[in-house]
């Protein structure tokens, strides 16, 4: 019989020249699928590719017109990118590593319009309330100036707060403090405690046992004086502690209604004089922009690093798991080594250059690292950014420094309140700055430069205008920028001396209704406070009154607790001694 | 159907038992096992290249790929134990670096517990059914074949038909 059957040999064959063919075919496609839907997943919005090509030599994998759609915006793409190129280490994707050794992306786009607005596949967390900004600490150029009812109606009043807490001190230790005082020995108890020791102690004794019995009784006397002492001291310290924070609580009572009348100060004058944020109102918006493409790196990166982890694991829990080892290699699940990506900005392309993109660092460890320079665009001079960051057990850390020379802002709506309207004309932007990441917690630091500025704005009435024609006349403004917050909802704030001008000039500027109303606010934050001060002040007086005769109480006790018998029987030895000595010697 | 019939017809001819036993263990490995594993390419190419039973290879198959749907907690229990036991670590460390080990994927706990209790049953399986289709062809074949249901099935279209596609 013959061993070997030659046709199931040409059956194994086309077995797998079939398995080749149907994956040569549709390999494009269902990569294709694949990115769309893991992408879609890990953004919860649409993700989408035009298309996919693969090559054996070198294994990799090309996409074309990929867009990210935003989340946030389903209208525009998160992210766009012409070309995506992948070059793959074949052999660890045996190990379900995906290596890939040179990846360059080309025409990547922040905030490009679709063409249709893309789905949404997760319930949007960031269905944050819209923050007003008010409460995000913006101030409200509201012009009218608000009645002083309106005013004490709508804000809590320091005044009033400080009045209950005294209120609260006072009702806490006034029950207490005189249950406790009336248990106190009077002066008549003390007297009769005198009366009582001095018999003993002038008694004279006849023998050893009356003196030993006085002694008793002295011992007993000095027991009870011992435990009126120790009421009289926990007396006096509840008595110092309860007048401490009275007094401390008629100090604030007393401060409320002044630092009422600042703040009303402000609100009178339309919130304009409490202003401190003006820099951050004016210029606020277009920082944002600025910022979000600051951490567009992180942004992108970081939602697809973490979702690939969590991808493996919810597979790995349907049938068996996947149990790695030692790799010999060092290799984590997901490695890019080399990275160029060409980014559109402005109009303007940028290289920039990334190493060892991973969200494993701890595996491979290196942080990855990325920069990016331009110099002698059409729109700046010179950009640099340069960074690197470590996705570790304990969360991210990074660090990123950046400067930006004469970046040229023409025609920029700045964002106003409803009485000021207004557009920054042109200006050079010069900034600088670094920040770094810790455990997912931002912390940075800039400067913004705005060099040959022109401002135009226009204010609805008469305090818009003050504003507007203050922003006219700045010609350079020096920012200071501040980063905080968490690494996926940053937040940013703008400081510069224009907040403390703007605030001294309109404090001038309250007039002469304001300043009728700020004497009435006056008149009756001063009315308020007396009324919560009531007799809090005499009341501590009293409770001084009674610390100082306990402390009275306390001396008394001390000393009839040193009286002594002893002193009689000395006595009478002494008597013994003169009375022997006579008759010896005369 | 068709290969259900031929192996009937299989057990109950002329053919090698050994060639019999020996297509229901290798179809007992491919169907305990998860489908696109090394070792599966290999039994493939042993059962088309050899003279191997390919009708008793696919209703073993067949059987044995139901039967693991119940064994799967076992295999994955055994396949753990032995992948996580601390004496085998070295070994699985340097398996898991080599390339036979990247493309055997011994390192799944299912692939891994299948492919070992298969292993473990394999020598039993393919002497215990040896046994059986001797026994069977010695003392119960003629029985069975003096049934009057047997006569009336074999008799019937579609065994005919069914017996008539073997080439």
């Amino acid at each position: 019989m013959k061993i070997i059957r030659w046709g199931g040999l040409l059956a194994f064959i086309a077995i797998f020249a079939l398995v080749f063919i149907i994956i040569q075919f549709f390999l494009d496609s269902w990569i294709k699928a694949g990115v769309e839907t893991f992408a879609s997943r890990a953004v919860g919005a649409e993700v989408n590719v035009a298309s996919v090509q693969h090559s054996y030599s070198p294994f990799g994998v090309q996409f074309r017109g990929i867009q990210v759609t935003d989340p946030q915006q389903p209208s525009h793409n998160k992210i766009q990118l012409d070309s995506l190129e992948a070059k793959l280490d074949l052999s660890p994707l045996m190990l379900r590593k995906v290596i890939i050794d040179d990846l360059s992306a080309e025409g990547l786009q922040f905030g490009v319009a679709r063409a249709k607005p893309g789905k949404l596949y997760t319930k949007e967390e960031s269905a944050e309330p819209e923050v007003s900004k008010e409460s995000a600490g913006l101030p409200k150029l509201d012009a009218e100036l608000p009645s002083v009812d309106s005013l004490l109606a709508k804000y809590p009043l320091k005044t009033q707060q400080a009045g209950e807490s005294l209120k609260a001190t006072y009702d806490k230790y006034e029950t207490e403090l005189s249950e406790q005082y009336a248990a106190l020995p009077d002066e008549k108890a003390l007297e009769e405690y005198k009366v009582k020791i001095k018999a003993l102690t002038d008694s004279k004794f006849s023998n050893p046992e009356e003196f030993l019995a006085a002694q008793k009784q002295l011992k007993a006397l000095k027991a009870e004086l011992k435990a009126e002492k120790k009421k009289i001291d926990q007396f006096k310290e509840n008595v110092s502690s309860a007048s401490e924070q009275l007094q401390n609580d008629i100090k604030q009572l007393e401060a409320a209604p002044q630092q009422d009348l600042d703040k009303f100060k402000g609100m009178l004058g339309g919130d304009l004089a409490a202003i401190s944020g003006i820099t951050e109102l004016v210029f606020g918006e277009q920082a944002k922009v600025w910022a979000e493409r600051l951490f567009a790196a992180y942004d992108f990166l970081v939602p697809f690093l973490q979702s690939s982890e969590e991808q493996v694991v919810e597979k790995q829990r349907e049938q068996g798991r996947w149990i790695d080892f030692a790799d010999t290699q060092g290799l984590p699940q997901f490695l890019v080594r080399k990275a160029n990506i060409s980014l559109l900005l402005e109009g303007e392309s940028i290289a920039s250059h990334w190493k060892d993109i991973t969200s494993e660092h701890d595996v491979l460890g290196r942080a990855t690292v990325y920069s990016l320079a331009s110099n002698g665009a059409k729109q700046w001079q010179a950009l640099a950014v340069e960074g690197d960051f470590w996705m570790g057990e304990e969360g991210i850390d990074a660090k990123q420094s950046w400067t930006l020379n004469a970046l040229q802002l023409k025609q920029l709506p700045l964002e106003f309140d409803q009485v000021i309207s207004g557009e920054l004309q042109q200006a050079l932007m010069d900034s600088a700055g670094s920040l770094s990441i810790k455990k997912g917690m931002l912390d940075g630091a800039g400067t913004i430069n705005l060099n040959s500025l022109s401002l135009d704005a226009k204010g609805e009435n008469k305090l818009g205008k003050a504003v507007a024609d203050m922003l006219k006349t700045l010609d350079t403004l020096a920012m200071s920028a501040n980063i905080g917050g968490e690494i996926l909802s940053p937040s940013l704030s703008l400081s510069s001396d224009l907040d403390s001008k703007l605030g001294d000039m309109l404090s001038s500027k309250l007039g002469e209704e304001g300043e009728k109303r700020m004497a009435e606010l006056d008149a009756r934050l001063s009315k308020l406070a007396g009324e919560q001060l009531g007799s809090s002040g005499e009341k501590v007086t009293e409770w001084q009154e009674w610390q100082d005769m306990a402390q009275g109480k306390s001396n008394s006790i001390e000393k009839m607790m040193k009286a002594e018998v002893d002193s009689a029987l000395d006595k009478e030895k002494d008597k013994l001694e003169d009375e022997l000595r006579k008759r010896l010697f005369n | 159907m068709n290969y259900i019939v031929k192996f009937l017809k299989a057990i109950s001819s002329e053919t090698n038992p050994w060639q019999i036993a020996f297509a229901l263990v290798l179809g007992m490995i491919f169907g305990l096992s998860p489908l696109w594993r090394l070792h599966n390419v290999l039994i493939l190419f042993v059962v088309l290249v050899f003279r191997v039973n390919v009708a008793t290879f696919l209703v073993s198959l067949g059987v044995f790929s139901a039967l693991a749907f119940a064994l799967d907690p076992l295999m994955l229990q055994l396949g753990e134990r032995l992948l996580l036991a601390d004496g085998l670590q070295q070994f699985w460390t340097a398996l898991y670096n080599s390339p036979l080990g990247l493309l055997s994927q011994f390192n799944h706990t299912l692939t891994m517990g299948s492919l070992v209790s298969s292993l473990l049953a394999a020598p039993f399986v393919l002497f215990l059914s040896k046994y059986l289709i001797v026994k069977y062809r010695s003392s119960v074949m003629e029985r069975v074949n003096k049934m009057h249901i047997v006569k009336v099935l074999k008799a019937s279209t579609l065994f005919q038909k069914f017996s008539g596609l073997e080439g």
